[in-house]
């Protein structure tokens, strides 16, 4: 089982040792990630990961227009001549991309809302893809039972992506608000329902505005039960988590099995 | 131009279906009791499809079955099931997101077409490709997407594309929002949506209040203004979104769309401004042409208030008696006797009416039918038919 984490900033190439796999984010073609790496970053820092003994895959799970997916296929090309590992998508025309480029097999199909059951699993896996995630907000029974059928992606701790527009609803207001602030690639606005307590995290780039879960899902404790079944990688994302909880996440990675375990209650809020 | 263009009209039920057939409609969209988002719509039963597909067909009218949940592990058996009674009932084709369905009608040999749903939020030439391979004939395109992006798809393949026209919207892409899952544990993925966009919420900034009723939810689309470019740019079929609408909402849509297509390939288009006020006449929801008229203001998008409810649908003729002018109506507002109304049609002008009698469901004789979801009878001064619709005058 291949434990990933993301990477969004070059300070976490050499703290995040202990995961086997790199997810290197892409500012551009990636969607609700805080930070990012550019392109040029990506490509000159994949043999620095790679002499770490790191696999390395890219994030590149926005949602695409047919502009977006000519630049992919330059850079995609770049990528390959770096031997990159894989691609984390959500996209369709990505799939097609990575066909016509003869390189579906190191495609991870990461939709986070549609891979409900094995059924659907299979379907997009048969296609001669690497792997396929499981839908985020599926309850933990049910990624156990598609992880007992075949192989499956997890995501295993991280705030949840809940809501996913191409419209940039926080600029949107700035007149209203009369301010002059930056709505764009901050991270410091939440958003409450009305009639409810929890705030979640509410953040707008030039591709869209986002909205996540008030609170971390972590399935770190059922990590033996992964293992037993057939999740092949399991994925680690630190997008709006707090450093010093991260810290901890790592420190359970590194302990051996039963020494450290990470409470549910240890994974707060982003307040 | 090629092939006339398609109008694709909601149906949540059999007489929904009838309606939308007999106001114009090229082809309707419909859900089973199970497989389809909008589980709150009423569904057909396989009786209920059967009648009306043969409805539908004896019109020149296709339908099609909105099977486009994620199905579970659990649904294997009952998925296969239901796809082959499609086959047998003779839809024309199933409108659907999960890979695994559309490979399984065609592993089963199912004669229908594949169209993949607006829920797979396809944007670009590649991803239509991969249904192509998996072989749908249509695609339901993303609604986020510029006419000239639309041109764009086009241009670049040979399967056909279908537009939203008119209707709701998600403020999210289509099958990427899971608020409503996370809410109110209600899957928007299998049907049961609870529209948590439209709620109040606040926002904050470093914790601190910023703006009280920050709105998430998006106004409802109306393309009145740009059906001809769609038309010129080869789009096949122009749908518009609503199965949970009423029967008023169903007729002056679908009606005045039909009129606009009809005008635009005549050559007769005059004044926009006629069709946008009938369309606007069916419903109170704020309207844009969102992603159509291109990426422009946000705020445009945003739905800020409520309007109030409109009071002009009076309610559809369910029966006509020749022999004494009746005819029974189901009252959603009150009507006074010598009031002048007007009935809207699915095959002539609508005409003036003036009510000489009033009968409440007693067969007493009254001044004002003023009991909403009541049958009352109302003398007629000519035939009218089952279907026909009695309204308020509408302003000019």
């Amino acid at each position: 089982m291949e434990k990933i984490v993301t990477i969004d900033s070059l300070s976490k190439i050499d703290s995040y040792t202990i995961f086997d796999s790199y997810l290197l984010v892409d500012k551009h073609f990636s969607s609700f990630h805080l930070k990012g790496l550019c392109s040029k970053t990506i490509i000159r820092y994949i043999n620095k990961i790679k002499s770490l003994n790191k696999k390395v895959y890219i994030l590149i799970d926005r949602i695409m227009f047919n502009d977006d997916l000519e630049e992919l296929k330059v850079y995609l090309y770049k990528l390959e001549e770096k031997e990159v590992d894989g691609y984390f998508f959500s996209d369709l025309g990505v799939l097609s991309l990575l066909k016509e480029m003869e390189i579906l097999d190191k495609g991870i199909y990461y939709s986070q809302t549609q891979i409900v059951s094995s059924l659907e699993l299979q379907s997009y896996f048969n296609l001669g893809l690497k792997c396929v995630f499981a839908s985020k907000d599926l309850p933990l029974e049910s990624i156990i039972n598609i992880s007992k059928e075949c192989k499956v992606g997890v995501d295993i701790f991280g705030y949840r992506n809940l809501f996913y527009s191409r419209r940039l609803l926080l600029s949107s207001y700035k007149d209203e608000f009369n301010l002059n602030g930056k709505f764009k690639d901050s991270g410091k606005y939440l958003i409450r329902e009305q009639k409810r307590e929890s705030k979640s995290i509410i953040f707008e780039n030039d591709y869209g505005t986002y909205v996540f879960t008030s609170y971390i899902d972590n399935h770190i404790n059922h990590l033996s039960k992964f293992d037993q079944n057939f999740v092949s990688m399991v994925l680690f994302d630190d997008n709006f988590v707090k450093e010093e909880l991260f810290e901890k996440v790592i420190k359970y990675i590194s302990s051996p099995k039963g020494l450290y375990l990470l409470s549910e209650s240890e994974a707060d809020t982003y307040e | 131009m090629n092939k006339k263009i398609e109008l694709l009209a909601p149906a949540g039920d059999l007489e929904k279906l009838k309606i939308c057939v007999l106001y114009g409609a090229d082809a309707v969209y419909i859900g089973g009791k199970a497989f389809s988002l909008r589980s709150a719509s009423n569904n057909f039963t396989e009786e209920e499809m059967i009648e009306g597909v043969e409805f539908a067909h004896s019109r020149n009218c296709k339908v099609y079955i909105a099977c486009n949940v994620y199905p579970n592990d659990s649904d294997k058996e009952e998925i296969d099931k239901y796809l082959l009674s499609l086959d047998k009932i003779g839809v024309d084709a199933i409108i659907v997101s999960s890979l695994y369905i559309m490979q399984r009608a065609k592993e089963l040999g199912c004669k229908f077409e594949l169209h993949v749903s607006t829920q797979e939020s396809s944007s670009n030439n590649l991803s239509i490709d991969f249904f192509k391979d998996v072989g749908a004939t249509r695609v339901v395109l993303a609604r986020e997407l510029t006419i000239p992006q639309i041109e764009e798809v086009i241009k670049n393949t040979s399967m056909e594309i279908e537009v939203f026209i008119h209707g709701a919207m998600c403020c999210s892409y289509s099958g990427r929002c899971t608020l409503s899952n996370y809410f109110t544990d209600r899957d928007a993925n299998k049907g049961s949506c609870s529209h948590p966009c439209r709620w109040d919420y606040d926002i904050y900034y470093n914790n601190k209040v910023l703006k009280n009723k920050f709105l998430l939810g998006s106004k409802d689309l109306m393309s009145v203004k740009h059906i001809k470019s769609l038309i010129d740019i080869g789009v096949s079929s122009l749908k518009i979104e609503g199965r949970m609408k009423s029967v008023n909402y169903l007729a002056h849509v679908v009606k005045t769309y039909r009129k606009l297509i009809d005008d635009i390939y005549e050559g007769k288009i005059e004044d926009l401004n006629e069709y946008i006020k009938e369309v606007e006449e069916s419903g109170n929801r704020q309207t844009t042409d969102a992603w159509l008229k291109g990426y422009t203001d946000h705020l445009d998008l945003i739905y800020t208030f409520s309007n109030t409810p409109l009071q002009n649908y009076l309610g559809m003729i369910l029966e006509y008696d020749e022999g004494t002018s009746l005819a029974i109506v189901e009252m959603k507002n009150p009507i006074r006797i010598n009031e002048e109304i007007e009935l809207f049609s699915f095959d002539r002008p609508t005409q003036k009416v003036i009510i000489e009698k009033i009968y409440d469901p007693k067969d007493i004789e009254v001044e004002m039918a003023n009991n909403t979801f009541f049958k009352y009878k109302l003398k007629m001064p000519f035939k009218v038919k089952k279907y026909e619709i009695l309204r308020k005058p509408i302003n000019k």
